[in-house]
């Protein structure tokens, strides 16, 4: 009986001893998870914050982005910058002559820097026929604003030589799809040269009716110039890139401008266009144009002197051409299309002595062209053109070359 | 014979101009930076709508036009300040 009392009491103290050591590895055991728990949310709590806050962030840059567009990117110090513009045209032509066909005649887009307040960069790369030439550069200038009155520009340029090739030959703006015939066979519009310009603007003191206020613009430039084969057209003298003859052409335009109304312009350019022999090409210019409400009226007159060889019994090459021309906005007609529309009209003629290098025979071309057409301003700087070209030959086998062109133009 | 043209030209013209001008630095036209703006570039393609640019593009724009279109100083500094602040 004792015995027994002995072991039932061992047993129970070793059962109890048993419990109680499980129960404080147990106790053990909950506090650390307890303790785990509570570490791993308040590292939950910490991540949901830093998501919140990221969310924030990318908010905030997203609207960032938006508000500055490229320049969100692109981002420069507060004076600084750069930025693409440019133009893209596609047109349509069918000629009595020729097979008709869509051509995407330019994609050009411009790439403008600027440093600064007054130090500007820009390039203008040409792909033209859809690529089926060479990219080239048309223009790739330093511009350096040295004050109110002055300002130098280095690097190939387009020359200003009247205002069509410098500033009214890209098609966006060019009122009519073709370009006036002396704009392109005496003026060889598209026309840029390597060299150094200065120009300017002042602002003139004039009391004229209808003139709001007047001012005088200067170009004037020392450039490589046209060279190339003597008595050679024009138009062939043009993409030097460096001198061969050690003669650096030189030129200038004045302008005086009564705005709102009337511009007015003369050019000169003169050097010697060839390797060796000699030759100078003197060209002289005037332009003008009259803005009266929705009418522009805008003319150029050229003329050239190229000298040939002495030998041959020749005498100087002699080109001359102008052109007029018209346009109308129809802004005042209050119905949807019309108020959208320009219609253009215009007359260019030349008479281009001309040069047989292998025969040495002097010639004349002549031509004249009626050109009418109409723009539609889709957007601003987005519009269809539509024209019609008469164009004549006055001597030799006075072939007619009739077309019609079709153009989409979008200035960007 | 061209150059001696041309230089009676210049001097003849120069001697008509002259009398009629004054070059005048300082002058203050009265006219807002939208008037100047329509007058300028409105003579070669219609004017772009001051919203599609940022105030950064517009200055390196303008700097451009100042260049090709032999704008004043005054000129292109009324339109950038239209601009900047239309946009």
């Amino acid at each position: 009986m004792r015995r027994g009392f002995i072991i039932c009491s061992l047993m129970l103290l070793v059962s109890f001893s048993i419990r109680a050591a499980f129960a404080d590895g147990v106790d053990d055991k909950l506090k650390s998870l307890e303790q785990q728990m509570k570490a791993l949310q308040a590292q939950i709590n910490e991540l949901k914050a830093q998501r919140e806050a990221d969310k924030q962030e990318i908010t905030s840059l997203k609207a960032e982005a938006e508000e500055k567009g490229l320049e969100g990117i692109l981002e420069m110090p507060e004076n600084s910058g750069v930025m693409i513009t440019g133009y893209i045209d596609l047109e349509y032509k069918d000629a009595q002559n020729a097979v008709s066909s869509f051509d995407n005649i330019h994609f050009e887009p411009i790439f403008l820097g600027m440093v600064g307040d007054n130090l500007l960069t820009e390039v203008a790369l040409e792909w033209e026929h859809g690529g089926e030439e060479k990219a080239e550069v048309e223009y790739a200038q330093i511009d350096y604003l040295f004050n109110d009155y002055i300002t130098f520009v280095g690097g190939r340029f387009l020359v200003p030589f009247g205002v069509y090739n410098e500033r009214l030959h890209p098609t966006w703006i060019a009122k009519l799809p073709t370009r006036p015939l002396p704009e392109n066979d005496i003026v060889p519009v598209g026309w840029s040269e390597v060299g150094v310009q200065l120009r300017g603007a002042v602002p003139l003191r004039i009391n004229l009716p209808f003139t709001e206020y007047a001012k005088l613009d200067y170009t004037t430039y020392v450039i490589n110039g046209l060279e190339g084969t003597e008595g050679a057209g024009i138009r062939d003298l043009r993409g030097n890139t460096r001198d061969n003859n050690q003669n650096k052409a030189v030129g200038g335009r004045v302008g005086l401008t009564f705005l709102p109304h009337l511009d007015l312009g003369f050019s000169w350019y003169k050097g010697d266009y060839t390797t060796t022999n000699n030759r100078d090409l003197t060209m002289l210019g005037l332009d003008s144009a009259f803005y009266w409400d929705n009418l522009t009226i805008r003319g150029e007159y050229v003329t050239a002197d190229q000298e040939v060889g002495a030998l041959s019994g020749l005498t100087d090459l002699k080109k001359e051409g102008f052109y007029v021309e018209g346009a109308y906005f129809l802004s005042a007609i209050p119905l949807p299309f019309m108020n959208k529309t320009e219609l253009v009209a215009q007359y260019s003629e030349e008479n281009l002595d001309t040069f047989s290098t292998s025969t040495q025979l002097l010639d004349s071309s002549d031509k004249h062209r009626w050109a009418l057409g109409l723009n539609y301003y889709i957007k601003d700087a987005f519009r269809f053109q539509m024209a019609y070209n008469f164009n004549a030959e006055d001597k030799g086998t006075k072939t007619k070359d009739n077309e019609v062109i079709a153009r989409l133009a979008l200035g960007f | 014979m061209i150059k001696k043209k041309l230089i009676r030209l210049m001097a003849v013209g120069i001697m008509l101009i002259a009398p009629i001008f004054v070059f005048s630095p300082d002058i203050v036209w009265g006219l807002s930076g939208s008037k100047v703006f329509e007058q300028n570039c409105g003579k070669c393609h219609l004017p772009r709508q001051p919203q599609e640019r940022s105030d950064k593009q517009w200055k390196m724009i303008m700097a451009h036009m100042r260049v090709r279109a032999n704008l004043t100083a005054e000129e292109s500094k009324a339109v950038l300040e239209y601009l900047q602040s239309s946009n």
